[in-house]
């Protein structure tokens, strides 16, 4: 069986290298992200602290998200959405004997092992550079990373599930693309890539902390940045695990119903 | 030049009658469009939450640049970043040849064919925000700074559409290549905070090499009274060098293609 997704793991891995051009082009425009957002902060003129984070506490949020970018971003949206739109599923998936799930996990994981190797190594290289100007401040702990690795896992499975479900409504709606904009902005308004959630007013945060998006980046960083009590991380742990169990289970009913559902033209 | 105005129009009018056929997605697409322009002040609005000024400019004018900065990026968007988007493709898939059999200029094709419309409703929208923004800042420009702002704007708009030409004119080597629109994205974005942000040797980088300042700072800062000569310079000096190097290239570019298809 585990060959079966080994095999869906080596393919897609094959195919990272072979648009390892493309990985290259995300790789320098998340980099750009990152020299202007750090450029805004280190412009900002203010007498507080900035959200809770001291100017350097906030340039290392924003390169440890960075490296967060490329780990947990497991986005089968677009195939997905792809695969059901032109009707590649029937002979991909639907007529096959195989996990549709854990097909697209086993992709997702080929892309991404090959993405994290190049997301970390230039990442520990700016890090060095920075921490070299004296530019970043890590509050470094063995218990916050454990706690955080466990985070990025759960966010992994969340952003996964989440992702998926929303691919998955291609087989009702077939043009899909604007859920998935909206998705982005959600994820990066209020999941924390644009500014960290502290900067929000305090209702907002309330929202924020009961919504998924928080889950799926800011949440891990928090932790690693040693910005959350033992209480705090235990709940938002447990709202996590919330989330990834409500959306595995919309994946079950979406995936009965929408085969069912599912009109594909042949070619 | 008459031919290809009406040419353009046709390419214009044949884009927005196939976007009215999806009326409810294009509707739908809008109004998540103008959500993002909600997400974009928003965030302006909460980074002055933490500070009272970014290299020198107060919220209120930040505001401004934010704004005007994404209604650059809406009209590239709308008039030539959607044809630019879909070269990859036609050069993978080999389409590229129709282009060059049609008797009309290559380069006009590739960059007008296709006009996008999903951001017509938030451009609209932007204005009004622009005319509240600059009235809220205690702004009411005159016709010349209209005039100046209008043409530091356009000058924006030729050069980075040049940029992103030799950008993608590229795809004929590198084929496999098909995101190049992510870094023009996030320069766009950068493009909306002021150019003075960039310190040190990456201020010459984002001054002169990706004139950041042409998207908006330059444009704003003559609203502002802040205009500075060698903003004009160096618009003038990046619309002339990439326009000459965009047309130079894309004719090495065309000279060097191999067709993909079979």
């Amino acid at each position: 069986m585990i060959r079966k997704y080994l095999a869906f793991f080596k393919n897609q891995f094959s195919a990272t290298i072979y648009y390892r051009g493309s990985i290259l082009v995300w790789i320098f425009s998340n980099l750009v992200f990152l020299t202007v957002i750090v450029s805004v902060w280190l412009s900002a003129n203010s007498s507080q602290s900035l959200g809770g984070y001291s100017t350097s506490e906030l340039i290392g949020y924003y390169l440890a998200g960075f490296f967060l970018h490329w780990v947990v971003n497991w986005l089968p949206f677009y195939s997905t959405a792809d695969e059901i739109k032109s009707g590649e599923i029937i002979a991909s998936s639907l007529t096959k004997p195989f996990s549709f799930y854990w097909r697209k996990f086993s992709e997702e994981a080929g892309w991404h092992s090959f993405a994290v190797i190049l997301g970390m190594t230039l990442t520990l290289v700016l890090a060095v550079i920075l921490q070299q100007q004296q530019l970043i401040a890590f509050g470094f702990s063995w218990d916050n990373l454990l706690l955080a690795i466990a985070a990025i896992v759960l966010a992994i499975f969340l952003v996964f599930g989440f992702s998926l479900c929303l691919g998955l409504l291609a087989f009702w709606f077939t043009e899909v693309w604007t859920v998935d904009t909206l998705f982005w902005a959600g994820r990066n308004f209020l999941g924390g890539w644009y500014l960290p959630i502290s900067f929000f007013p305090g209702a907002f945060q309330t929202m924020i902390r009961i919504l998924p998006f928080r889950y799926l980046f800011s949440f891990p960083l928090e932790i690693f940045l040693g910005k959350l009590s033992l209480t705090e991380i235990v709940f938002g742990m447990a709202i996590s695990l919330f989330w990834i169990l409500f959306f595995s289970l919309l994946y079950k009913v979406m995936w009965e119903r929408g085969r069912k559902a599912y009109t594909a033209f042949g070619q | 030049m008459f031919r290809y105005l009406k040419l353009y129009f046709h390419f214009f009018r044949n884009c927005l009658v196939r976007e009215l056929e999806f009326r409810f997605n294009a509707f739908l697409l809008s109004l998540v469009h103008i959500f993002w322009l909600g997400v974009m002040l928003g965030s302006v609005t909460l980074i002055f939450g933490q500070v009272d000024s970014l290299a020198g400019w107060r919220k209120e004018e930040v505001l401004i640049l934010a704004v005007v900065g994404m209604l650059f990026h809406d009209i590239t968007e709308m008039f030539f970043i959607g044809g630019l988007q879909r070269f990859s493709y036609f050069i993978r898939h080999g389409e590229f040849d129709f282009i060059l059999l049609k008797p009309v200029n290559s380069r006009f094709m590739t960059s007008f064919r296709y006009a996008e419309f999903q951001n017509i409703f938030r451009i609209i929208i932007m204005i009004f925000v622009l005319a509240s923004f600059l009235r809220g800042a205690g702004i009411s420009p005159s016709i010349y700074e209209w005039a100046g702002f209008s043409a530091f704007f356009l000058a924006g708009l030729i050069v980075f559409y040049n940029i992103f030409f030799m950008v993608i004119t590229t795809n004929f080597w590198l084929i496999n290549v098909f995101n190049f629109n992510d870094i023009f994205d996030r320069f766009l974005s950068a493009g909306r905070y002021p150019v003075d942000i960039f310190k040190g040797r990456l201020k010459p980088f984002f001054a002169y090499v990706i004139p950041l300042g042409l998207i908006g700072t330059f444009a704003v800062e003559i609203f502002l009274g802040r205009a500075r000569l060698v903003s004009f310079w160096i618009a003038i000096l990046m619309v002339v060098v990439t326009s000459l190097l965009s047309e130079l290239f894309w004719r090495f570019a065309l000279k060097h293609y191999q067709s993909a298809s079979s």
